[in-house]
């Protein structure tokens, strides 16, 4: 399934906006199965911060896993470097 | 970048007990979907990603780690200058040290503190997964070519194309002060 961050907003910042995207896709948009692939749609999305992915990705991460996720439209150069934290952050906590 | 008069201005400010005549309400910026609510503005405005995502991590980091217990201004002061490409953010909360000292309490003094914040992922909000803010601020404005002069308690770091350097100060914030140049 394909999620587009541009439905929860064009610049994505905080820790707290981010939290809160995450419970609400878990609620309405997210399967129950762990088994499921995402892609994660970056199109329209102008500032992504590490905190607002942490808490989106991470989230994601702890339930379907690190594999089942992966990313599209990452040109913009917010989401590049965002992407370069977040990722690191990953392994370091494997 | 020190010598700068509204540097002196805004360390004054925030070592200082506020008055009325030392605070400047146009700039307060008192809950965090104002935060919010600028850079979607600033946005707008300026067109730069990398810039806003900076400014999200410095001001939201001043909500994340002292709500409910500023020493007396709640939120942030945050000035953005457009012709000298300068940006303000400070905030009159409790500081790294402080904020730090809880999770890690090696920390001693204001300089193991920034030392620790812009080098090392760790969170005064244990047990969350956080502390990667100063982080990447430090990466964006090394790659960027900006320069940031970030003061907390009597210790300061300047980050540029060659790095990050830490300093101490004679002057004492209580809480963060940045100074972003772009």
């Amino acid at each position: 399934m394909i999620i587009e961050l541009k439905k929860f907003g064009n610049v994505l910042l905080s820790r707290p906006a981010g939290r809160d995207a995450f419970l609400s896709a878990k609620a309405y948009l997210l399967p129950n199965t762990a088994d499921e692939s995402f892609i994660i749609d970056f199109s329209g999305v102008d500032v992504l911060s590490p905190s607002w992915a942490d808490e989106f990705i991470s989230g994601l991460r702890e339930l379907y896993g690190n594999k089942n996720i992966t990313f599209k439209n990452t040109s913009n150069p917010s989401v590049e470097e965002t992407l370069k934290i977040v990722n690191n952050e990953q392994g370091a906590k494997k | 970048m020190s010598n700068d008069r509204e540097i002196e201005q805004i360390l004054n400010w925030s070592a200082n007990e506020v008055n009325e005549k030392s605070f400047d309400e146009n700039f307060q910026i008192k809950t965090r979907d104002m935060l919010q609510a600028k850079l979607d503005n600033y946005y707008v405005e300026i067109k730069e990603s990398l810039l806003i995502a900076v400014m999200g991590e410095l001001g939201n980091n001043s909500f994340d780690h002292n709500s409910g217990r500023w020493r007396d201004v709640q939120g942030v002061f945050l000035k953005t200058d457009n012709l000298t490409r300068k940006i303000i953010i400070a905030d009159r909360g409790c500081g790294l040290k402080a904020t730090l000292k809880r999770v890690a309490p090696e920390i001693i003094s204001d300089m193991d503190a920034i030392k620790i914040a812009f080098t090392r992922v760790v969170s005064g909000r244990s047990p969350e997964n956080r502390g990667n803010g100063l982080k990447f601020v430090s990466s964006v404005v090394q790659k960027k070519d900006w320069q940031l002069f970030f003061q907390s308690g009597k210790a300061y770091a300047e980050v540029g194309i060659n790095g990050i350097e830490f300093f101490d100060s004679q002057a004492d914030i209580k809480g963060c002060i940045a100074i972003l140049r772009f």
